[in-house]
């Protein structure tokens, strides 16, 4: 949306589809163009509360990551030493020959 | 795994995760490397892995509760109440690990939860957005906490001392597993 303020008067307008079209003009104008404002203001705030969500929530699964690898990496180690070989999904102790 | 002389933190990836699928699969080839690691692991998980959970836990109090400091302090006393009730004292270091693993992935559940439970406004479509990435970020984190449940369940399983069966675990046989 676009105020003009041509002779004294208001004017707004919008683009629609490529095209310029009118919209409203004097107080009516002014009162679309702000609520137009605030609402644009809303939208930028949700959307970088959204980034920062992203961004907070990408550092956090890196560390659970790490910390998951770290788990399954000893699992398996420890599971290995024991005997223990992964069949198909389950883990089944190595036959002693 | 190119030197098991290296912290298993320091290793990429691409490493862990060929060790993991050789290692599981049975390769005999990585039973040398896989023992040295082992005799590496108390001081590995307890140096390495008890730094990174504790690393862990900082972050995951700090991306729920922000700067509230009470919110922080009653998430850390409600984490720790949780690993007493899982721990049943006759765990080593990997049970710790593992203990801690599900607690830190129950806590990011619950986050995640509550966060997709927020209602969109049907308005403003980064709020649509925003719903969309939650939900989305609620079912990885439900996967990590099974897979952190699997984990736990199946070392409690497997490498239980005998005598001592696993109330939690079930039947001692083989259980699938993600680990």
């Amino acid at each position: 949306m676009r105020l003009e303020r041509r002779r004294g008067k208001v004017y707004l307008y919008r683009r629609q589809a490529g095209r310029t079209e009118y919209v409203a003009s004097g107080l009516l104008a002014e009162a679309l163009a702000l609520a137009d404002a605030i609402d644009r203001q809303r939208r930028d705030e949700a959307r970088a509360r959204l980034r920062t969500e992203q961004a907070d929530a990408a550092d956090l699964d890196a560390v659970l990551d790490r910390l998951d690898r770290a788990a399954d990496l000893a699992a398996v180690v420890a599971l290995t030493d024991a005997g223990f070989h992964q069949h198909r999904r389950q883990w089944r102790r190595r036959a002693v020959s | 795994v190119t030197s098991p002389s290296r912290s298993v933190f320091d290793l990429s990836r691409e490493d862990l995760d060929a060790l993991l699928r050789r290692a599981r699969a049975g390769d005999p080839s990585t039973l040398d490397q896989v023992r040295e690691l082992l005799a590496l692991s108390p001081e590995t998980i307890e140096l390495a892995g008890g730094n990174l959970a504790a690393e862990a836990e900082a972050a995951v109090v700090a991306s729920i509760a922000g700067e509230d400091l009470l919110q922080a302090e009653a998430i850390r006393q409600r984490l720790a109440e949780m690993r007493q009730e899982l721990e049943d004292g006759r765990g080593g270091l990997l049970d710790r690990l593992l203990v801690q693993r599900l607690v830190l992935a129950w806590a990011v559940a619950q986050d995640a939860e509550v966060r997709a439970a927020r209602l969109p406004e049907p308005s403003c479509p980064v709020s649509v957005r925003a719903a969309d990435y939650h939900r989305r970020r609620l079912d990885s984190a439900t996967r990590r906490l099974t897979q952190a449940a699997r984990a736990l369940s199946l070392i409690r399983s497997k490498l239980r001392p005998a005598g001592q069966p696993n109330r939690k675990a079930g039947r001692p046989g083989n259980v699938p597993s993600n680990a």
